[in-house]
């Protein structure tokens, strides 16, 4: 059953022979993304007329240096004693114009990762619920639902860049848009409570990025687990915001040390985060990645059952994740996705 | 050399830094450097963002005249009082430590354990071409942290970073790097 569980993998990510390396192929070879770029630009144009001018003033600012790197992992209350999001809270929207403002969010992303999306959110709104009684006075932090903002970088058009950012506490998605390429870095995910119920299920929201790290480290063998592991305690992600344009030295077991059911076993853990995104996008982002997976780096910080806490980094040529449980809590996780040469669409913008 | 340093100075404090927010923390001292590599320098950029539990404690050295808000010369102060307690050697050699620019949260920022200072300083020195060793060591506030450092890929090719050890805590880190013929 693993077996043929791994060779549908390499089959998706075109590391087998045959007709199955077709969908990346295609991918790559499709200008199918200005489609998704003509439904992004549909729904910005959409949302923003549901808007009064106020609201749009609010929402619609300039893509810039500046404007772009507005994001955070941190709470509205918390962030607007320095830093304040861009765009306007959903909480001062009607519910009309939340549903166009999500229709815009889930526009650019893949079903799954909209529903990841929406799963971060959903936890916020259950930490909003359990921390709401116990605050107190003057604490301006709120957690939940009506605090996630919505902006729109620059004017929406299927041929100059522009860029949508949905975020809040937990999450950050900036997709930047140029023409037919849709851009997910840098974004940030992360989950507190890391599990809840919700209409009788239980979601965690990013439980197969947990799953699927300790899963590869698992399957990593004596030697190889030896370069992975690093012999020392990250205490917080490295590259998380403020730290655009920034690369460090990898380390860990590198990409061409595996075999090819453990890199497709990578790969598929990346996909986690580069799936957020239409399909069209990440089927081209993940064939890139493949493209250097013998240079792609994955490091460990942490013990290697699953259910403890542990740290994991992704590095290579094109990608960067972090995957960082806060303060040693599984309950709390913070995860930041990056691409060095192409945070933004910087490969696509010219200066 | 006094010259370059003042040069460097005058130009850079002008540039703020990036917008920059952390995690929260609680009840560690998180202190994250990073250190990038050149022919004729070694940059260093630390980020200190004091946990909520600790965070009065940390302000309170800073703002030594106590009137709640931490001034030019109080933020100077404290980023060369940590500098000291920064370890740096080249192939053997300490390396004095310039400060070039600081930037501090304000106390509200601190007390919600969400304020990073930001310090950055220098070491001029050259590196010849061939192999060289490089050792950091950060001895600042060692009961109440959480240390990371991590070396920035350098910007040009003609260096090459070959190992890095750190201890299990990351209060240190040793790297071998080659600088290249240009």
């Amino acid at each position: 059953m693993k077996i043929c569980r791994y060779a549908t993998l390499l089959a998706l990510f075109g590391l087998s022979l045959g007709a199955s390396t077709a969908r990346v192929v295609t991918a790559q070879r499709a200008p199918a993304a200005s489609d998704a770029t003509l439904k992004a630009v549909a729904a910005a144009k959409a949302f923003l007329a549901t808007l009064d001018g106020r609201q749009r003033a609010a929402v619609k600012l300039e893509l810039n240096k500046n404007t772009r790197s507005k994001w955070s992992n941190l709470p509205n209350g918390a962030t607007g004693l320095g830093f304040l999001r861009n765009g306007i809270k959903l909480g001062d929207l009607s519910a009309a114009q939340q549903e166009a403002a999500l229709a815009l969010v889930a526009s650019t992303l893949s079903g799954p990762g909209y529903q990841k999306v929406m799963n971060i959110v959903n936890a916020d709104e259950n930490l909003e619920r359990s921390s709401a009684p116990a605050r107190q006075t003057g604490n301006r932090v709120r957690f939940g639902r009506a605090e996630y903002q919505i902006a729109i970088l620059g004017e929406p058009s299927a041929t100059e860049p522009w860029m949508i950012q949905f975020g809040g506490h937990h999450l950050a998605i900036n997709v930047t848009v140029v023409a037919a390429q849709n851009v997910l870095t840098p974004s940030h995910t992360g989950a507190q409570p890391s599990r809840y119920s919700l209409t009788g299920q239980t979601i965690r929201p990013l439980g197969k990025e947990n799953d699927k790290g300790f899963a590869l480290i698992n399957a990593l063998n004596a030697a190889q687990q030896k370069q992975a592991i690093l012999n020392y305690r990250v205490a917080d992600t490295v590259l998380g915001p403020g730290h655009d344009g920034e690369v460090i030295q990898p380390e860990g077991v590198r990409g061409s040390n595996l075999t090819a059911n453990q890199q497709a076993m990578l790969l598929d853990l990346i996909n986690e985060w580069v799936s957020i995104l239409n399909d069209t996008a990440a089927l081209a982002k993940m064939a890139e990645i493949k493209s250097s997976i013998a240079d792609t780096y994955f490091a460990w910080s942490g013990p290697t059952t699953n259910g403890d806490a542990a740290y994991f980094r992704i590095q290579g040529p094109t990608v960067e994740i972090e995957y960082a449980p806060q303060g040693g809590s599984t309950d709390h996780i913070h995860t930041f996705y990056r691409d060095p040469t192409n945070d933004y669409g910087a490969k696509f913008i010219k200066p | 050399m006094k010259k370059i340093v003042t040069l460097i100075a005058s130009i850079v404090v002008l540039l703020p830094f990036p917008a920059t927010t952390s995690a929260h923390r609680v009840d560690e001292y998180l202190q994250a450097t990073r250190l990038s590599l050149a022919r004729d320098r070694i940059g260093l950029e630390i980020d200190l963002t004091p946990g909520v539990d600790v965070a009065q404690m940390i302000f309170a050295l800073i703002n030594t005249d106590h009137d709640g808000r931490i001034s030019q010369s109080e933020g100077r102060a404290y980023a060369n009082q940590f500098l000291k307690q920064i370890v740096l050697d080249l192939d053997g050699q300490r390396q004095s430590l310039t400060l070039i620019r600081t930037q501090f949260p304000s106390f509200e920022e601190m007390s919600a354990g969400i304020g990073t200072i930001r310090i950055e300083a220098v070491a001029l020195c050259a590196s010849a071409s061939g192999r060289h060793s490089l050792s950091y060591q950060n001895n600042h506030r060692n009961d109440m942290s959480a240390y990371l450092v991590n070396a920035l890929l350098p910007a040009t090719r003609n260096i090459e970073i070959t190992e890095q050890h750190r201890d299990a805590q990351q209060r240190g880190i040793q790297l071998g790097f080659i600088v290249l013929e240009k």
